[in-house]
């Protein structure tokens, strides 16, 4: 078992802590003791109660159905709470472009939506509470597919048809419901090419299944209303809060866990389905304020499974490309059927970007249309918006194409890819703020071993007994770090040298909270990160720094902090060089110290501190460019054995290349990278998929067992991590970021090494099962290939 | 203390649990008892009704909330803990059926007055190893890690995946976890 980190950085400052390798995550021991507090953990003595009431969530199995009857009265009489649609505020819509009531009235639209809550002073009593509740539905006509939904005389789930409005992408604003990007003439470049493929792939539905469930607590003292939560955008959450309830917003506050000074804010894991306030927030702080104590919301696995706020969704592609025999791809083709839901609005357009961006293609047509179904809630944001999606799509027609032209895959795809030499978005014609490739990508390559690996499209690199060896890669080219609104910070100096920063972010187990301290530390000269405490994601303490999410967290906290420094300078400077007889626009912080340009005058920052008579605050306030595209490239590897008697897949090797800049938190980036592929990306290509039961519409698998989250005994032999450190010229320390980037073009990578050991049989579909491989050996044979 | 006693608010669920028509049949699977449990090194008294999971009786009860208990069904290993030093899941275990038995949680470890010596050496190796992201797993990891090195002081890697093969970690840390062990079974000096 190996791993390691290369990059080709070129000449780049030095630093102390930016890129360190021996910085240690800062609130790793307070989670493996116990001492830290996520939301789901949260016991009244921890918020200054004495008791808790417990909600639970009364849920109907259709996919669609009229309800009936909602009879309380036995619970009522036995003296629990009991919240329908009747006891919410007609105007408190949730917003989107489906917009409804936390509770539906009437009619519900997916398997497993909430028709009320129930609250009771003991967990147990919620289950005796639900069983009081006598509920009646009547099982409506539904649709599940989405191409199928997009038809005419399909069961129309909403008046007006199945295909949303304008519709809102929480990261790039209102967006049209079906897409289309069109440029060059792609007919006519496909009826010239010399080789054409066409195939249609399908991803599936997935739901997050983060470790932690989305748990809130709601209490109201003195007309203020506090909730904590596990959550990744406290701020949205207040802001939706505060809507709802027609209260100011300095009368609303929602802290991650237990807040967000150094004993809180903890969140376990959130990967989008934790933005904002969901449902069940709104709905403990409505039971609160009606029982008049606080509220507890700690959903089961099989509630949390039932999702209302996201889902990774399916998306039926049909693409055709064409090529010339030198190695062009002339024109590529693609129709989208995109599964949002029945919430859901149009979604898609990240996807799209990442065809149009990832390649030189001249002759482009792609369309995507999103489509209401009754399969699940909404269409949302799974660690990445439709980009797991779209690089399954793309890499493994792009392989199929270059196989056909007979031109090595990694060849292809360096000869038509975007690199740094036409960095700039073809459709929006914004240049890219940074791009490193293809230097991210060659660096994978080169640490793969590629040219010594791949023998041939179809052959198997090694053959052992019944074990064959095959190789894959993948190229990647994601949208990253648009979400608009903008990112403040502040950093608090204290008289004895102490330094507190300031961010809305969270931590979910990105790395925060120790990416952001040391960002702020280097920008202030520190050497070490002793005196320096993150207070983060607390509407009550901090301000807004946009959402946990996007892989931006990291350029917005520190440009934040950078402008914040500059401000501290500012306030600073003079008093110091006061002190030391210079002018503060000599002085700079290095290493500890505040010196002067030529070096001779020198000040310990603690010393510097104590200048000061009482503390001070720099703030800064970035605002996300929005005349830049921001793009992250790179490539992955995979070499992986089959066994052709049992299906077993075993990947021996995986080499991740990504172009995000500079690495921050050295040891968290690299953990990144291992957990997104065999974490996550592993798990979404060979096990993962919710499944529904044609026949009801209802989940198959909604638990850890049976949704087959990878286990420790399916990790590769040998994860490398590579990065090219090309330094953005906007992003702090020339950071961008990296969180969702570790899986998009993971499964592509893995598919193709599959179809390389099994004589190029090819996979349409996600996750391939067992079932699929042993029937790829059984065609392969068929065909002579072994 | 909470949760796991009804009626603590007035008159919500006042005729809990639901059952009291069944009740009657065996009305002791709901009465309340005092058991005394060891808990790292100290007898705590707790009030249980026979049907609860240790787990709940430890998070909710007795404060201890670093047992996690993220699935409640036996897939996800985030509730483990120690009883007589073997690993369970405390989500599926009654309370009752722990009185009498050694039960080590992860609070047992470098923040105890009395750490037990596997647990701490596991959670020293944990931070230089980074084998924890959102940390939501990890009691459980940590706890099935000092297991597997109290019964096994030298695991080569496909035993350390066999032992830690009950645990699911979303954020993929296993890797780290791997060489974490590797390290705390070498600073434990490969005795038990």
């Amino acid at each position: 078992m190996s791993s390691s980190s290369s990059s080709s950085s070129s000449s780049t400052p030095t630093y102390n802590l930016v890129g360190n390798t021996s910085v240690n995550r800062r609130d790793i021991t307070r989670k493996i003791t116990g001492s830290a507090v996520y939301a789901y953990d949260i016991n009244p003595s921890h918020v200054g109660e004495t008791s808790f009431v417990y909600m639970g969530k009364i849920t109907c199995p259709y996919p669609s159905a009229q309800i009936v009857k909602i009879d309380a009265t036995k619970a009522l009489a036995a003296g629990y709470v009991v919240l329908t649609a009747q006891d919410l505020a007609a105007f408190s819509m949730i917003s989107g472009a489906r917009p409804h009531l936390p509770l539906p009235e009437g009619q519900t639209y997916y398997p497993g939506q909430m028709v009320a809550v129930v609250g009771a002073s003991t967990t147990d009593g919620v289950e005796d509470a639900i069983g009081l509740v006598d509920v009646e539905f009547k099982p409506l006509p539904y649709v599940l597919d989405a191409e199928e939904a997009s038809q005419p005389g399909a069961v129309q789930i909403w008046p007006g048809g199945n295909i949303p409005g304008a519709g809102f992408n929480p990261e790039t604003g209102p967006v049209p419901a079906t897409l289309s990007v069109s440029y060059g003439d792609v007919d006519a470049a496909l009826a010239s090419a010399d080789a054409t493929i066409t195939t249609t792939l399908n991803f599936p539905l997935h739901q997050h299944f983060e470790m932690e469930p989305r748990a809130c607590v709601a209490s109201w003292k003195n007309n203020t209303l506090t909730i904590w939560a596990s959550n990744q955008y406290v701020h949205s959450a207040q802001s939706t809060l505060a809507n709802y309830f027609r209260v100011p917003l300095n009368t609303v506050t929602v802290k991650s866990g237990l807040g967000g000074n150094e004993g809180g804010g903890v969140v376990g894991m959130a990967l989008g389905d934790k933005s904002g306030a969901a449902e069940e927030m709104i709905l403990a702080a409505v039971m609160a304020q009606k029982v008049g104590a606080a509220v507890k919301y700690g959903p089961t696995r099989f509630d949390q499974a039932l999702n209302n706020t996201s889902a990774k969704f399916p998306i039926k592609a049909y693409m055709t490309l064409g090529g010339t025999k030198d190695g062009t791809m002339t024109a590529m083709k693609g129709q989208f059927y995109v599964n949002v839901g029945a919430y859901g609005g149009s979604n898609g357009s990240d996807s799209l970007s990442d065809f149009y961006n990832a390649y030189m293609t001249p002759n482009v047509e792609l369309t995507s249309t999103s489509v209401n179904t009754n399969a699940f809630a909404q269409a949302g944001p799974m660690r990445d918006v439709g980009e797991s999606q779209a690089h399954f799509f793309m890499e493994v027609a792009v392989d199929m194409l270059a196989e056909k032209l007979g031109i090595d895959p990694v060849q292809f795809r360096l000869q038509n890819m975007r690199t740094s030499a036409n960095a700039v978005d073809p459709v929006s014609k914004l240049p890219y703020t940074g791009f490193g490739e293809p230097g991210a990508f060659n660096n994978a390559v080169t640490a793969f071993g590629w040219s010594s690996k791949f023998q041939g499209w179809g052959v198997a690199s090694a053959v052992s007994g019944t074990v064959r060896t095959g190789v894959g890669i993948a190229l990647q080219n994601s949208a990253k770090g648009s979400i608009i609104p903008p990112s403040t910070g502040q950093i608090q100096v204290n008289t004895d040298g102490s330094v507190v920063c300031y961010t809305g972010l969270t931590d979910h187990g990105a790395g925060g909270n120790t990416t952001f301290p040391i960002m702020a530390a280097e920008y202030l000269g520190l050497t070490s990160l002793a005196n320096v405490t993150c207070v983060q994601s607390d509407t009550s303490l901090t301000t807004s720094s946009s959402v946990t999410a996007g892989s931006q967290s990291t350029r917005n906290a520190g440009m934040a902090f950078s402008m914040a420094a500059a401000d501290l300078k500012r306030q600073w400077f003079p008093i110091v060089a006061a002190k030391l007889g210079t002018t503060a626009s000599n002085l700079s912080f290095s290493n500890g110290n505040i010196v002067s340009a030529d070096g001779t005058l020198s000040i310990s920052f603690k010393d510097a501190a104590a200048l000061l008579s009482a503390p001070i605050t720099g703030v800064g306030v970035f605002s996300v460019p929005t005349n830049v595209a921001w793009r992250v490239g790179g490539a992955k590897l995979v070499e992986l054995q089959v066994d052709i008697e049992t299906g077993d897949v075993h990947i021996t090797n995986y080499v991740s290349g990504l172009d995000i800049g500079k690495v921050i938190f050295a040891k968290g980036a690299e953990s990144q990278v291992r957990g997104g592929f065999y974490g996550m990306g592993m798990g979404e290509t060979l096990y993962q998929e919710l499944l529904q039961d044609p026949t009801t519409g209802s989940y198959i698998n909604p638990n850890f067992h049976d949704f087959r989250v990878p286990t420790i005994m399916e990790v590769p032999d040998a994860v490398t991590a590579t990065w090219d450190e090309y330094v953005d010229p906007i992003g702090p320390f020339g950071a961008k970021g990296i969180g969702e980037n570790v899986l998009i073009a993971v499964s592509p990578a893995i598919v193709n090494a599959l179809s390389n050991a099994l004589g190029g049989q090819r996979f349409d579909h996600l996750p391939v099962s067992r079932q699929d491989i042993m029937n790829a050996i059984a065609k392969a044979q068929e065909a002579g290939a072994f | 203390m909470v949760g796991l006693r009804p009626q603590q608010i007035s008159g919500m669920g006042a005729t809990s649990p639901s059952v009291s028509s069944t009740a009657a049949f065996d009305a002791s699977l709901f009465a309340i008892q005092t058991i005394n449990l060891s808990v790292n090194g100290t007898t705590m008294a707790a009030q249980v009704q026979p049907r609860d999971m240790l787990v709940n009786v430890l998070r909710e009860q007795l404060g201890l909330i670093g047992t996690k208990r993220p699935c409640n069904r036996m897939e996800c290993g985030g509730c483990t803990v120690l009883i007589d030093g073997k690993p369970y899941y405390s989500c599926t275990l009654l309370a009752i059926r722990a009185q009498g038995h050694q039960i080590l949680t992860v609070e047992g470890g470098i923040t105890s007055k009395t750490p037990d010596p596997v647990l701490a050496a596991v959670q020293t190796a944990w931070v230089p190893n980074d084998a924890s992201q959102c940390g939501y797993c990890q009691a459980g990891q940590v706890m099935a890690a000092t297991a597997l090195l109290k019964s096994n002081p030298n695991p080569t890697v496909d035993e350390i995946k066999a032992g830690m093969s009950g645990n699911l970690c979303r954020c993929g840390t296993y890797l780290n976890i791997i060489s974490a062990i590797q390290q705390a079974a070498q600073a434990l000096g490969g005795s038990p």
